[in-house]
């Protein structure tokens, strides 16, 4: 018989029940821990591996022109994307990726576009996004799209997706003005609490920069759900797994411009190939009705992404510089458009009367200097009005010597000249208005006489934009009201408020009798048969008007700028135009027919 | 001794709540082990809860079939037993179907069998059979060599299949045993610190061969040899012993398993809702067999685990109830080494998906999808009742 008795097994059995029992409280106790006490951590976990948070891209608002005219809207585009959940096969990535294939092929076949493009895209972005869909082929033509909706039934995770598309329906028409987009780049702080962050269009040059803040809106955000394997689960598969959430991105606000389609077009025509800048303002408000640079570019292929070579091609010399805004960048000397400026100034200083009386014998001879006038043999004995008729070299010359620098560098920088003008845009310059202590930094040489004769006809070291002539043009068209000019009418927030551009004019105070003999000069200037700016004589409405022809490059060759300034009805002026084109013959002959066809444009316009 | 079964005896000494608790347990273990597999595309795959179901009722036939049988007769039988089990795991390894780089099913007409599920069995009853003779005295070294060789010859064979976990549980049922059968406290303790000693051993060869001279080369033999382990098999252990070796590689499953089972909170997310399984993470080849514990308590949260674990409590219970009122010494031990075996396997399965213990593919009893292990549970249930209803010896019937 068994030594050991029953007894000895029943302790035994306790003992062993004891370690059961233990075994069992410390399971029960370690998932106390892991359910209750960590449970909330484990779940957050679980929660944050299973989901992929998707920024979706605002949808930019609109930008348009007075009359509310889209010049910068959003176009649906519409792309095939590719499901590839749909495909998925077990086992190796490249199972998958051969099942996609056949179909890229079939569809690639079906629309006409070549496969190889969307087979990269997928080796290229879909293993790390399979979240997403993958983009196969965008801009789809509406051909293309019609053809592909046909037999959309036979490709079971080829879709199409409407995406929102900046487009420019004018073309290159105000480019420099609207400015245009580029896929935006990212802080890491931005795209923190998103996995997937879908392509934005952020604004890259001029309004659609300048005012992105107010253009861009509000990012979206999707939730969805993936498996182990990162692929998406429908949402009706597993329903109850999952609540979707859903924030629908939002559209951005609208900016009003105050520029006018119709003179903008106008502008931009008139000037045709050549290369220089057409500014048409109000004159009351400073409204810029049309902001011209030539040659310009179309916002439309710069914001699709061009290569890098496009890009440089942009950025030559040889081709103009055509992202340059010139209207507002480019300084010129103004020539003898600074000279309605020289005889303001001299006018409102009281040491210069209206008749004053100057004579012109062809050439201006006063120590060392000497400046020709455009009438070889003079034109004898003048006063104010018909100096500025005839744009005389000598009569201002004898003027500006007289009043001295300072007196003409204030009126000027009065008028706005050496400052920016503060319009709406990045990339303004604020030019050149010289002085003595300038010229000493720059050159290390006092202010000579000969500098303030040159000054007095608008030659030298003056540098100006178009833009601040349209803004004197404006000045001397409203007897000395200059005015900031004004890009922007108004600003329409996401939501819903209005923000109006306020005016801002400074009143400079002249006396009207100075300022009526000025524009009667310039008047003359249109008028009279030997004016320098009789080619922008309208039947329509009286026109007063300078030209300017300011020489540049080397000496004797033959290359200007070519300036007129104008404004009309004289009696009551509405617009304001300034042009200026560079490698002119002079200011009347090549400016002059650019500025008479934007006054002709409007005045018929309105008149008819 | 040789009578047979009377119709008022078995009803009357039967324990019914055993019954009900291995009821609940089939039942909870087909429901999730449905929600497990749904996610699986095949819908062939889809259906594992039916062969589960098929499985259970050949099961719970066998179940009622050892239960009225007096045990006796099997304890009997225990050498023969042994016997035809160590051919299949013999034959196993000749002739097995490899899954998962083991070599662990035989075909049989049709289906697969894993007999080293059945050889835990086989060895339960030639231990007991061995220790009740009424030679064998339990307290000296030789029977503990005797119970030890015994557990050894199957454990060999399955390590080679490769299948650590299940190799294990043949020592430590042996251990088991020794320990109810009365075998001295001091032989055992020894018995104990060797065990440690070894376990120790291979612990710090795995994390650091260094510290024992080894290269690497080296620490491979010692692991082809000693545990019969292939490479990812020790690298899971690696992983276990210092989780942050390989967080997504051979720590994934745990790490998915603790999320399941986190994830639950007090009352889970809902039966099916099991976002872990629904979506992969805990992959579908694991979720329905080793981890469907994780399944369970991300379902059904603290509450339903914790019920799951109370009715394996109350089946041990009655295990224990039946090995405390059995009148003799193979009964006794009988029962105690079916408790065992039952207890062993929640333990060591729920420590796994709880990161307690490494991931050895031990099954949840009853409730795991695989059919072999629910037939030896439901037998080796059914001999507990076996147990209880023929507590008193035929003869005094």
């Amino acid at each position: 018989m068994n030594r050991i008795s029953g007894s000895t097994e029943k302790n035994r059995l306790v003992f062993w029940g004891g370690c059961m029992v233990a075994g069992f409280l410390y399971l029960g106790a370690l998932l106390w821990r892991i359910q209750i006490v960590q449970g909330a951590t484990y779940a957050d976990d679980q929660r944050r591996q299973s989901r992929r948070a998707i920024r979706l891209s605002g949808i930019r608002g609109r930008i348009e022109d007075c009359h509310g005219v889209g010049l910068a809207v959003n176009r649906p585009d519409y792309g095939l994307v590719l499901r590839l959940e749909q495909y998925r096969q077990p086992g190796r990535w490249s199972r998958t990726i051969e099942a996609v294939g056949e179909d890229l092929k079939r569809v690639a076949a079906l629309i006409g576009r070549p496969a190889e493009e969307a087979a990269a895209q997928l080796t290229r972005v879909a293993r790390a996004r399979r979240a997403l869909p993958v983009p196969l082929w965008a801009r789809l033509t509406p051909q293309e799209t019609a053809r592909f909706l046909e037999h959309r039934f036979l490709f079971r995770g080829i879709e199409i997706e409407v995406e929102p598309r900046r487009f420019y329906p004018y073309g290159s028409l105000a480019g420099h003005v609207i400015g245009y987009v580029g896929e935006r780049e990212w802080t890491p702080e931005e795209t923190r609490t998103f996995h997937y962050v879908l392509p934005e269009m952020v604004g890259r040059a001029g309004i659609e920069r300048r005012y992105d803040e107010v253009l861009r809106g509000e990012p979206g955000r999707r939730v969805v759900l993936v498996d182990a394997a990162g692929y998406p689960v429908l949402q009706q598969e597993r329903a109850g797994l999952f609540t979707p959430s859903f924030l629908a991105p939002r559209g951005g606000g609208d900016v009003r411009l105050t520029l006018d389609v119709s003179i903008q077009r106008l502008a931009e025509e008139s000037l045709g190939n050549a290369r220089g800048a057409v500014v048409v303002l109000d004159p009351r408000t400073g409204d810029v009705l049309a902001l011209c640079s030539r040659p310009g570019f179309d916002p439309n292929h710069l914001s699709k992404g061009i290569s890098v070579g496009e890009w440089q091609a942009l950025q030559e010399a040889t081709a103009g510089r055509p992202l340059f805004p010139r209207a507002i960048a480019a300084f010129y000397p103004p020539g003898s458009l600074f000279k309605p400026v020289v005889a303001i100034a001299a006018l409102e200083s009281g040491d210069w009367s209206v008749d004053t009386a100057v004579r012109c014998d062809g050439v201006f001879e006063r120590g060392n200097i000497r400046v020709r006038c455009s009438s070889l043999h003079g034109h004898g004995t003048i006063t104010l009005e018909k100096a500025l008729e005839v744009s005389c070299n000598p009569y201002f010359c004898e003027m500006g010597l007289q009043m001295g620098l300072e007196t003409i560098r204030r009126m000027a920088a009065d008028l706005g000249i050496g400052r920016r003008t503060g319009i709406e845009l990045d990339g303004e310059q604020p030019g050149l208005l010289p002085d003595a202590a300038w010229k000493r930094r720059r050159f290390g040489e006092g202010w000579w006489e000969g500098d303030t004769a040159n000054l007095s006809i608008g030659q030298g070291f003056l540098g100006v934009t178009p833009l601040q002539m349209a803004v004197v043009g404006s000045a001397l068209a409203t007897g000395g009201r200059v005015p900031r000019p004004r890009l922007i009418r108004l600003v329409r927030r996401a939501d819903g408020r209005v923000e109006e551009t306020p005016l801002s004019v400074r009143n400079l105070g002249w006396s009207v009798a100075n300022w009526n003999a000025v524009v009667r000069g310039l008047r003359r200037a249109v008028e009279s048969p030997s004016g320098t700016a009789r080619l922008v004589r309208l039947s329509t409405t009286s026109v007063a008007a300078k030209t300017g022809t300011a020489e540049y490059g080397a000496k004797g060759s033959g290359l200007v700028y070519a300036w007129m300034m104008a404004f009309a009805p004289v009696e009551a002026p509405r617009v304001v135009v300034a042009a200026v084109v560079e490698e002119g013959e002079s200011g009347g002959q090549t400016a002059g027919p650019v500025v008479r066809r934007v006054l002709s444009g409007i005045f018929r316009e309105n008149e008819g | 001794m040789k009578r047979g079964w009377q119709f008022g005896e078995v009803v009357r000494n039967s324990q019914w709540l055993l019954t009900g608790f291995v009821a609940a347990l089939v039942v909870i273990g087909i429901l999730f082990v449905r929600s497990a597999s749904a996610a699986r595309a095949d819908p062939v795959l889809q259906l594992l809860y039916r062969r589960q179901l098929a499985w259970a009722a050949v099961g719970f036939f066998l179940y009622g079939l050892l239960a009225v049988v007096d045990y006796r007769r099997w304890v009997e039988m225990g050498g023969g037993l042994y016997g035809v089990a160590l051919i299949l795991l013999v034959l196993t390894l000749v002739m097995g179907r490899t899954i998962y780089g083991s070599r662990r099913w035989l075909n049989f007409f049709g289906f697969t069998l894993q007999p080293s599920e059945l050889a835990k069995l086989a060895f339960l009853l030639v231990a007991v059979w061995h220790l009740s003779l009424p030679g064998t005295d339990r307290t000296r070294w030789k029977t503990a060599w005797v119970v030890l060789g015994l557990a050894a010859v199957p454990a060999a064979l399955v390590l080679r299949q490769p299948d650590l976990g299940t190799a294990l549980v043949f020592p430590t049922l042996a251990v088991v045993l020794l320990l109810i059968s009365g075998f001295p406290w001091r032989k055992l303790l020894l018995l104990g610190s060797v065990a440690v000693l070894l376990i120790l051993y291979l612990a710090v060869a795995l994390v650091g061969p260094k510290w024992l001279g080894m290269g690497e080369e080296a620490q491979q033999r010692v692991f082809r040899t000693m545990t019969g382990m292939r490479e990812y098999q020790w690298k899971r252990l690696t992983v276990f012993l210092d989780p942050s070796a390989d967080p997504s590689g051979a720590g994934y499953n745990t790490r998915q398993s603790l999320l399941a089972v986190g994830a639950g909170g007090w009352r889970g997310v809902g039966y099916g809702a099991g976002a872990q399984s629904a979506l992969g993470y805990l992959p579908s080849t694991v979720a329905p067999t080793d981890f469907i514990f994780s399944v369970i308590a991300e379902e059904t949260g603290f509450l339903g685990a914790v019920l799951l674990l109370l009715l394996y409590f109350g089946v041990v219970g009655c295990g224990w109830r039946t090995a405390w009122r059995a009148t003799d010494s193979a009964g006794r031990l009988l029962a105690s080494g079916i408790t065992a075996m039952v207890f062993l396997h929640v333990f060591i399965n729920v420590g796994m998906t709880i990161g307690l213990l490494p991931v050895t593919g031990l099954p949840l009893p009853l409730v795991s999808y695989g059919g072999t292990f629910m037939l030896a549970t439901l037998a080796g249930l059914g001999l507990l009742q076996s147990v209880g209803i023929h507590r008193k010896p035929a003869e005094r019937l």
